[in-house]
């Protein structure tokens, strides 16, 4: 390995840590520590231990804790201390054969089954599953009791009998995971190179496994130990005169009934203090590696706190370039956040504007440090108008359209204006935001698959919401309600009451639109909506949009990448770039007359049916960490001059009505 | 996508006992085999020196145990089939007497304790993904490590020490107040005493029924605080949570019907999953505290080495866990319409 | 686009290929290991690929693209059909047998996140594959060429990312780094499935451009497999446009793009959204409904059931007339007006012969009948007969067929528009051009022409 890789290596590690939430870190820390510690007692135990083992003489019987004998002493005059000492060594020796043992056959087993299936892996299936279902304890108590005739008592057997516990949960986990991988595009790219089955194996699927490995290892240690203690106390461990901690406590059920206390605490005291150790160990350890799992769906099932990535369902969110732009604590629920206004403020919107947002920014609090995801946006949509907002991924229009909504994770804070409908939501209090969310103001997402509650019937999905926000419908009215909006998006009311899952993707996204416009709201704001959908459906679904707007004068907000579809359907368009929205107008006047080289690049590398020639912009978005003090474009813009380093434009209105935020063009009026 | 009609649930729980066979014959057979294949015969193990060897030879022909070993396997087998767990070598009793003896006790056991554990399990586990990276979600992770850290027997003793021995509250050990017993229905000491107004026997059996409940269900209830709030964590972060908000439904009803309801629902798997932890715990907890039931029937065998009676009460446990995991798979079935389909 | 001659052998020829994958049922489906059902990703193929030519294959979701762009690389065993690359049959060939044809035929895939070994880093990962096929005479010449493509896929200076893993890139360095992997071996054939679509759009042009130059340096052939239209036409040379595993419509680029024979290629192209809004088109006409199950694919031609100009031998079954009455019942008015016959479309017992409702009466034989003369619902036109039966009401339906790849202009086309005009018109049923949204061009005899 070259001197580059080992720092790369590094790197990618002190990133990994650094990028992990503190509880998670503090967590792996502590059980560390605790595991560390019991470790060297374990190694240096006949140094620690101030009397030997199995010593007995000239002790007295029963001696309270004091200087002399930390812990006390036991009924057969042992000091407790040092038995407990010699516990933690006797301890790790079992658990780390035993898990050991475990993990050398039960990994191989999982990556053989999972890899090449078929007849063998059912029987293994079959045969593990059952092992795994029965009760642990018992199978070990079974695996002992066989074991004591062959080999007789000790720590070989304790270790063996342990370990066949174990074996069937490496082998689940890893046959999962390898499972997963397999099916990852680099397995089949391997096999498409002409890779033999056992490189594949080998170098695709082992390495990738084996990273889930760890974690088990150390919950499977853990275990061990509360297993090998059951095992010492019903007889079934290692025999005296070892010091096994289990046991200790089963000889000490006596001396509880006449109130000595000492002989029992303290054994299982250091029992739980070890297993709490391991168990931190491996939950930190899985929620550090796990979020580099999670991004490529391979992960080991536990949440971890702290993605890199603003996340939804594993597809980045927002994220670009090689440093996600984003980093967010997505795992926290996202919840309601209030919109706290700005100092200085602009006019009342004029009757016909269904949404004004002023000065819109949104800060997300990272582990890394604050991101300025939104910049001091502003638009503003008439009733029965439509509003193309564009960019390309990381630019914060999704996240612009969570927080005119108010749903963004919370570390978000959001400040600026946003008037919906003529009300401004910083009059409104917490119970009248919530339901300005489906009244006033409605969203609907890319994904429709996953947007519907798989328990709840879609006709109940209605019942729910409109009883959320007027509660003295009737459960009759509200599903008539209910069909009302369903007959419109042409979903057959045969089929109200089915489940989410017995619907398509294009039905489901018509569902969903039903649903956020059930109430009437005077905004809809449409989060790609149809990217996830095929051409066809996606045609279909903009129909439905365009018919509704029209017909119900609502005002659309729709959130795309796609330009074609903003040219097919909207009045106007917005154009963001790293968090700013840099151009704004008339959808026809801005296509046909480009001013922000952002936007003339960005429609240039437009593919259509039409397209002659192919153009794409040079270099990639700034890093909003420590975005750049001038225009945020200015690295990639062919037309740069050197105000652009040092300051930032503004948006400007120009004569056509356009509004472009360039020095090249400085607008009416500068 | 083509509609499947509404899975029937028939036809699920068909195709489930169907697989639970194999299980249980594969069970069955490592019972078997594990307390068969090691040297030397169980007699001797079992009774040493304790008899005479032509006493010895009276025993194992009685038992059986001259016979080959693949016919000693079909027998057992055979005798599983119509509930003959087969003898113990030490006390000559039929195991099923014993069982049916005891198994009242063990079952009252284990459902009071797996009340406490989803009681607390699902409380703490809720509150803490709900106040997530506060103060009580830290306090609810550690509880959580902590209670399933404790040894069963250790925290059943320590409890004992505290509420028995210095506080006096609660008694150490047993099912309840001599001479308390209520009359026997169900032959649960709770139930039958509320069926026959029994209330000195209600409150005896409480009593008794507490420590050993407390103890078993804190430290199951351990292992579901960690798992309740990492699935309420991925449902509370789930694209059906997100738009339920974006539609204005109050938080109170987000949580509770959307994404604590799913969240439960592989909660019921896991309870089936942790079934078999409680019925290893049980024997733990019913040996602590001299809990009349299987457990410490087997807890007493395996003091005295007694195989055949090994053998059989573990048997008996598998076909428990097969029955009882069979209903938990059958119950997710009814909770989730997905399931049905797969 | 250099022109190609159809005339040279080609480079990949399938025939007949149909790629099924069993849905695994139940828990008997996982005892047995038997499925209760097969998705019919692929059903019955033929394509060719000419050297040094673009083959776009065109479709949406569940149109079996992927499936089939697998299937060529023998990266999944058709049930059926026959596979030749480069003259040789690989149909069923074993593993150890095509290993080495496969440094010929190469992957790109479509997301460049899931492409690379997370394990390994990007000099190993291009270099791996010249020391599966022992291209590299040892360990240091093999990281040297590996280098050396790397800089011609525009990864610059190699030394800088050799050492790298693939999460330090961007999305587009990592689908760079996939095509130098992918060619490194000099391969003939490149499937590339969707390679820009999961890229942001001003960096999909530099990898196309990309690709577009490395085919002129290295003379490759490509299979493009994409959903975007836009893309494929500036791209490719030749389209195959695909529905549900079949091929619906093929041809060259300019001929498919200005003169789409089969009404599913004209509602593709009509549902593109165009960059200019000077250019709305409100009146198309979109077809209904989406994609179907691939796993029961309706009868006749599979696009009938949402096809603008579907007409009688497209094979209409039972469940096309279930789903017209639910859609027509879709509007309040209609559907509390007759709402007392929905009672007997739940209990409707439906295949593809026909339908059966029981407990239904003359009301509802009388609807259909009225349906079937007023209704402009194209499967009115494949009713044979409504009669009422006992206690209910059976309507059975005209067999319909496959429409076959018919040559119409200078395209291969499948759809009965195009066939049956030649064949005697049905004895029910209006003539098509009446349904047909370009009347004018359906009513052109087939044969040589335009």
């Amino acid at each position: 390995m070259t001197g580059m890789g080992m720092s790369a290596r590094r790197q990618r590690l002190s990133r990994l840590w650094r990028s992990t939430h503190p509880t998670a870190r503090r967590l792996l820390v502590a059980g560390a520590v605790i595991t560390g510690l019991f470790l060297v007692m374990a190694v240096l135990a006949p140094l620690v231990a101030p009397y030997g083992e199995a010593e007995y003489r000239d002790l007295p019987q029963l001696a309270r804790p004091s200087s002399h004998y930390w812990f006390g002493t036991t009924n057969l005059r042992y000091d407790v201390f040092s038995r407990v000492v010699f516990g933690t060594r006797l301890a790790f020796q079992v658990v780390i054969l035993s898990t050991g043992f475990a993990m050398v056959i039960g990994v191989p087993l999982g990556l053989f089954a999972g890899y090449s299936g078929r007849r063998l892996d059912r029987v293994l299936v079959l045969l593990m599953d059952a092992m795994y279902a029965f009760p642990s304890l018992l199978l070990a108590i079974v695996a002992a009791f066989a074991l004591s005739r062959f080999v007789g008592q000790g720590v070989p057997a304790a270790a063996l009998s342990i370990s066949v516990i174990y074996i069937p949960q490496y082998f689940r986990v890893v046959r999962n995971h390898t499972l997963a991988v397999r099916e990852e595009a680099f397995v089949e790219a391997a096999r498409a190179m002409g890779a033999s089955r056992r490189t594949i194996v080998g170098r695709y699927v082992f390495f990738n496994v084996v990273q889930s490995v760890p974690v088990i290892f150390t919950v499977n240690a853990a275990d061990a130990i509360l297993t090998l203690a059951a095992l010492g106390f019903l007889g079934y461990g290692v025999p005296i005169p070892a010091a096994e901690w289990g046991y200790d406590i089963s000889r000490a059920i006596g001396d509880v009934a006449n109130g000595f206390w000492w002989t029992s605490l303290f054994p299982g005291l250091f029992i739980l203090a070890l297993v709490t150790g391991l168990t931190l160990l491996g939950e930190g350890i899985n929620d550090v590696v796990n979020p580099l799992l999670r991004r490529r769906g391979l992960g080991v099932g536990a949440v971890a706190p702290g993605a890199l990535v603003v996340e939804r369902a594993g597809t980045a969110l927002e994220s670009a370039g090689s440093e996600p732009i984003l980093v967010v604590t997505e795992e926290a629920p996202v919840e309601p956040v209030a919109v706290t206004p700005s100092a200085g403020t602009s006019p009342g919107p004029a009757p016909d504007t269904a949404l004004l947002v002023a000065e819109l920014r949104v800060t997300y609090a990272t582990p890394r440090g604050p991101v300025v995801a939104v910049e001091g946006a502003s638009i503003e949509i008439k009733r029965g108008e439509s509003l193309g907002l564009v960019g390309e991924s990381g630019c914060g229009k999704s996240t612009l359209g969570r927080g005119i909504l108010g749903i963004l994770p919370p570390g978000a804070t959001v400040t600026g204006r946003v008037v919906i409908g003529g009300v401004d939501l910083a009059t409104l209090d917490a119970g009248e935001r919530r339901r300005a969310r489906g009244e006033r103001a409605a969203m609907i997402f890319q994904e429709p698959m996953t947007r519907l509650d798989p328990l709840q019937r879609v006709e109940d999905h209605f019942v729910e919401t409109i009883r959320a926000h007027h509660p003295e419908t009737s459960r009759s009215e509200a599903r008539a309600m209910a069909a009302t909006a369903l007959a419109a998006m042409r979903i057959p009311l045969t089929r109200a009451r089915n489940y989410p899952h017995e619907f398509s993707g294009g039905m489901r996204q018509r569902i969903m639109i039903a649903l956020g416009l059930v109430l009437g709201p005077a905004v809809l704001v449409a989060d790609e909506p149809t990217t996830s959908l095929d051409v066809i459906v996606e045609a279909q679904i903009l129909e439905i949009l365009d018919d509704l707007r029209r017909r119900s004068d609502m005002a659309l907000l729709l959130i795309t990448h796609n330009l074609g579809i903003v040219a097919e359907t909207c009045d106007r368009l917005a154009v963001m770039y790293a968090g700013q929205i840099v151009e704004l107008g008339d959808v026809h006047t801005v296509f046909a007359r480009p001013r922000h080289p952002y936007t003339q690049g960005l429609l240039a590398s437009v593919i259509s049916l039409d397209t002659e020639q192919l153009s794409s912009i040079p270099g990639s978005p700034p890093d909003l960490l420590d975005p750049p003090v001038g225009c945020r474009f200015a690295d990639r813009c062919p037309f740069v001059m050197d105000v652009c380093w040092h300051e930032p434009p503004v948006l400007a209105g120009q004569d056509d009505g356009t509004q472009v935020a360039c020095h090249l063009h400085p607008g009416a009026g500068s | 996508m083509a509609t499947r009609g509404g899975g029937s649930l028939r036809a699920y729980v068909f195709a489930r006992l169907l697989l639970a066979l194999p299980m249980l014959f594969i069970l069955l057979t490592v019972t078997f085999l594990l307390l068969r294949v090691a040297p030397g015969d169980p007699v001797t193990a079992t009774l040493g020196g304790r008899v005479s060897d032509a006493r010895a030879d009276q025993i194992r022909r009685d038992l059986g145990l001259d016979r080959p070993l693949w016919r000693q396997y079909t027998s057992y087998l055979a005798d599983v089939s119509h509930g003959d767990f087969g003898r113990a070598i030490t006390t000559n009793r039929p195991l099923r007497t014993t069982i049916a003896d005891r198994f009242p006790a063990t079952l009252e056991l284990t459902l009071a304790a797996m009340v406490v554990a989803i009681g607390v399990g699902v409380l703490v586990g809720a509150l803490a993904a709900r106040f997530r990276d506060t103060p009580i979600d830290v306090g609810g992770r550690l509880l959580g490590i902590l209670l399933y850290a404790a040894p069963i027997f250790w925290l059943g003793i320590m409890l004992q020490l505290l509420f028995s021995i210095q506080l006096g509250w609660l008694p150490t050990g047993g099912r309840i107040a001599p001479f308390h017993e209520p009359r026997s229905i169900t032959r649960l000491y709770l139930v039958d005493s509320l069926f026959t107004a029994n209330w000195a026997a209600f409150g005896s059996a409480l009593r008794y029924l507490t420590l050993p409940a407390v103890t078993l269900g804190l430290v199951i209830g351990g292992i579901f605080i960690r798992l309740v709030r990492v699935n309420m964590l991925q449902t509370l972060k789930s694209d059906y949570v997100e738009a339920a908000r974006a539609r204005g439904i109050g938080e109170r009803r987000v949580l509770f019907n959307h994404a604590f309801r799913n969240a439960l629902v592989p909660v019921v798997t896991i309870i089936g999953l942790q079934f078999a932890l409680l019925l290893s715990g049980a024997v733990l907890t019913e040996a602590t505290f001299t809990w009349p039931g299987i457990g410490l029937s087997l807890y007493q065998f395996l003091q005295n080495r007694d195989y055949t009676a090994v053998q059989g009460l573990v048997t008996f446990y598998a076909l428990f866990v097969v029955g009882v995991s069979l209903l938990i798979d059958i119950a997710s079935a009814w909770v989730d319409p997905r399931i049905r389909f797969q | 686009m250099t022109p190609v001659t159809e005339q040279s052998t080609p480079v990949l020829r399938l025939r007949g290929v149909c790629t099924h994958f069993p849905v695994r049922g139940g828990f008997l489906g996982s005892l047995f290991g038997r499925p209760s059902a097969w998705v019919r990703a692929v059903d019955g193929v033929d394509v060719e690929v000419f050297p040094d030519e673009i083959l776009g294959l065109v479709g949406e979701s569940g149109s079996g693209k992927t499936t089939l762009g697998r299937t060529m690389l023998r990266l999944v065993e058709p049930v059926a059909g026959t596979v030749e690359f480069e003259g040789r049959d690989i149909t069923h060939m074993s593993e150890p047998d095509l290993r080495p044809l496969r440094r010929r035929m190469q992957p790109v895939f479509q997301d460049p996140h899931a492409a690379l070994n997370p394990a390994m880093t990007v000099g190993d990962a291009v270099a791996h594959p010249l020391r599966i096929h022992g291209l590299a005479s040892d360990r240091a010449d093999a990281r040297a060429q590996a280098a050396e493509m790397l800089e011609r896929v525009g990864i610059a200076p190699a030394s800088a990312f050799l050492d790298r893993y693939p999460d330090d890139l961007s999305g587009g360095q990592k689908q760079r780094v996939v095509i130098a992997r992918a060619l490194v071996t000099r391969p003939r054939l490149v499937v590339a499935d969707e390679p820009v679509a999961m890229l942001d759009m001003s960096v999909r042009a530099k990898i196309l451009e990309l690709l577009l130059e490395l085919k002129r340096d290295f003379g490759l052939t490509y299979v493009f497999i994409t959903h975007d239209l836009a893309t494929a036409k500036f791209v490719c040379d030749r389209i195959a446009i695909l529905y549900l595993g079949k091929v619906v419509e093929t041809g060259p680029a300019a001929a498919v793009y200005s003169a789409p024979q089969h009404p599913y290629t004209r509602a593709l192209l009509e549902a593109v959204p165009s960059p200019d809004p000077s250019h709305r088109n409100p009146n198309r006409r979109l077809p209904s409904g989406d994609v179907p199950d691939a796993a029961d694919p309706p009868r006749g031609c599979r696009f009938h059931p949402r096809c603008p100009s579907a007409f009688g031998p497209c094979g209409w079954e039972g469940h096309d007339l279930i789903g017209a009455l639910e859609e027509r019942w879709t509007d309040p008015e209609t559907f509390a007006a007759e709402a007392s016959l929905v009672g007997s479309l739940s209990g409707a017992r439906h295949n593809r012969e026909g339908v059966f409702f029981p407990n239904a009466g003359e009301d509802l034989a009388g609807l259909l009948r009225r349906l079937q003369v007023t209704e402009a619902h194209p499967v009115f036109s494949g009713v044979s007969s409504i009669a009422s039966r006992g206690s209910g009401v059976d309507v059975r339906m005209r067999p319909g067929s496959e429409p076959p790849l018919q040559p119409i202009g200078r395209q291969l086309v499948a759809c009965h528009l195009h066939g049956v005009i030649a064949a005697a018109l049905p004895a029910t049923g209006e003539p098509p051009s009446v349904r047909g949204r370009n009347a004018g061009e359906d009513r052109r005899p087939p044969g040589p022409a335009t």
